[in-house]
């Protein structure tokens, strides 16, 4: 009795499975660069402001200015965050691989209707414009958010982002001119009050 | 003589369909009154509802699983020992491994990402242990049926919690509700098919339900309350999760569909199921007079009674502890559901 891995049309599927499980590793080739070494705590850090229309407010304070501890937790073994991507990226690859060996036990059943090398062809080929349209895909996503604050419960309060970023020496306050009035307005109505008169 | 024999012998099925008809229009009636108070009541107080319903039903509801699932399981497992086998040591060992990390990760004080290794680790085996049950079910009898698909999907899946660890989480938090719902059908089809078609257009309306708590909450300001109890409910609903949803919408769509698992737990799949009181226990199989587990199911249920008043007692010594100590151990129950409702497909 022929086995099925003799065939030579589930032979080729097999390759092609084999390649496609292959694929998701490419989009790892966009994980985020390594962070810098850890430069240490200056005591004062400069504030960027970073003024453009239509942006939400959002303060980005690179890793290397956060204290100790904070940046160790990135630094952990092998990159835990990192690994939950590598596990996700594995598990695409089983499902595939899965969903091969379910499609050749299918089609094996029918022995009355043999699979054409064209038919195999066929859906190599479609495997992989997907598995390499998916991996493109992927590659072009944005880097996951760093901490996120909640939607305001009162409208007069601002809701800021914060996000940890890898890169740089000084705290960034990206923001729209209307959002820096709205910011510094309380400010400026609290001053009659507090400033010496002139 | 014919025709005289004849009419009633028309006439009968017609008068059960009338009556199972009626019957199933009463029951959704009354269903479709239930959903669309519980809609009600969580979307005008969220918290106070969420607060009020755990505490007089999350006790109740699992003593009444604990009573269908004794009227599912037979005495003799026969061929399906090791489905059994596999769903009860699976059910309780995910429960246990739940809990002991609970614990442990409250004295250890995990990392955020050390937690999210974790769930996708326990989520991964849950995965892998639904995907034994199903590929088993399909083994069963002279009619086997190929499930090995079962085990891509479970791939593809896993690399889903993985992937969205937190949002996976939030998923089942949201489907476990809905999961009582399958379990009335599957009783409505066995013991009142006339009602099934009224059941599906409830079923119909609950998409309609949180479609309405959407239009009116989701974008009205997070709930007011700072306390932990209030926060840890939002947290539980998917605050912070869900960022930029308003915790209104969330809270009192959780706690609607929560409503409607204790509703089905509680007072349909009980109306539907048993002819006797649901404390009755003689018309469990395990329960039955000739069988050997009679002393232990009474014991359980017993038992089982015995905890449901004193997670009472606790609930009004401390409820926000008791509510974080239910949520962890009712893992089990949430399992358990799983091997029952793969076996009567």
């Amino acid at each position: 009795m022929r086995t099925i891995i003799g065939s030579n049309a589930l032979r080729s599927v097999f390759a092609t499975l084999v390649s496609a499980a292959l694929l998701p590793a490419l989009a790892l080739a966009n994980r985020a660069p390594p962070p810098e070494s850890p430069a240490p705590i200056a005591e004062s850090v400069p504030l960027e402001v970073a003024l453009k229309d239509g942006v939400p407010l959002r303060i980005e304070i690179p890793r290397g200015l956060l204290p100790k501890e904070a940046r160790e937790k990135r630094a952990m073994p092998f990159g835990l965050g990192e690994f939950t991507t590598f596990a996700s990226g594995l598990f695409v690859s089983l499902a595939i691989a899965a969903s091969g060996i379910w499609l050749a036990r299918r089609l094996g059943g029918f022995r009355s209707r043999p699979v054409s090398n064209r038919a195999t062809g066929t859906i190599a080929a479609i495997v992989l414009v997907a598995g390499v349209a998916v991996a493109a895909a992927l590659a072009n996503a944005p880097a996951p958010p760093g901490l996120k604050v909640a939607a305001p419960a009162d409208p007069d309060k601002l809701t800021v982002q914060i996000s940890i970023v890898e890169r740089g020496d000084k705290v960034v306050l990206h923001a729209s001119p209307a959002e820096l009035t709205k910011i510094f307005k309380p400010a400026s109505a609290a001053a009659p009050s507090n400033a010496p008169a002139k | 003589m014919s025709q005289a024999l004849g009419a009633p012998a028309t006439e009968a099925p017609s008068r059960v369909g009338m009556s199972q008809r009626s019957g199933g229009i009463l029951f959704a009636s009354f269903a479709l009154g239930l959903a669309l108070l519980a809609a009600v009541l969580a979307g005008w107080a969220p918290l106070g509802f969420s607060i009020v319903t755990v505490f007089l039903f999350a006790g109740p509801h699992n003593w009444y699983e604990f009573r269908y699932f004794l009227s599912r399981m037979p005495v003799r497992w026969g061929p399906r020992r090791t489905f059994y086998l596999l769903g009860i040591g699976g059910a309780v060992a995910l429960a246990g491994l739940f809990a002991l990390a609970t614990l442990v990760g409250r004295f250890a004080e995990f990392s955020t990402e050390a937690w999210q290794i974790f769930s996708s680790t326990w989520n991964t085996l849950l995965l892998a242990w639904l995907a034994a049950l199903i590929w088993l079910r399909g083994r069963e009898g002279k009619g086997q049926r190929d499930l090995t698909w079962v085990w891509a999907v479970a791939l593809a899946l896993a690399a889903v919690a993985w992937r969205f660890p937190a949002q996976w989480d939030l998923a089942l938090v949201y489907l476990h509700p809905l999961v009582a719902l399958c379990f009335l059908q599957r009783e409505l089809r066995r013991h009142r098919p006339g009602w099934l078609p009224a059941y599906y257009g409830v079923l119909a309306l609950v998409p309609l339900l949180v479609g309405l708590l959407w239009w009116r909450l989701a974008a009205t300001p997070d709930l007011p309350g700072e306390d932990a109890l209030s926060l840890r409910i939002a947290q539980h609903a998917g605050a912070g999760v869900m960022g930029g949803v308003s915790t209104h919408f969330l809270v009192a769509t959780h706690t609607f569909l929560e409503m409607l698992h204790y509703g089905a737990w509680l007072v349909a799949i009980p109306l539907v199921t048993y002819r006797t009181l649901p404390w009755r226990l003689e018309g469990a199989p395990l329960a039955k007079p000739a069988s050997p587990w009679r002393g232990v199911v009474r014991v359980a249920a017993l038992a089982g009674g015995a905890v449901v008043l004193l997670l009472w007692a606790c609930f009004l010594a401390d409820y926000p502890t008791t509510r974080d100590v239910y949520f962890t151990l009712a893992m089990l129950h949430v399992l358990a559901e799983f091997p029952f409702l793969i076996g009567t497909v």
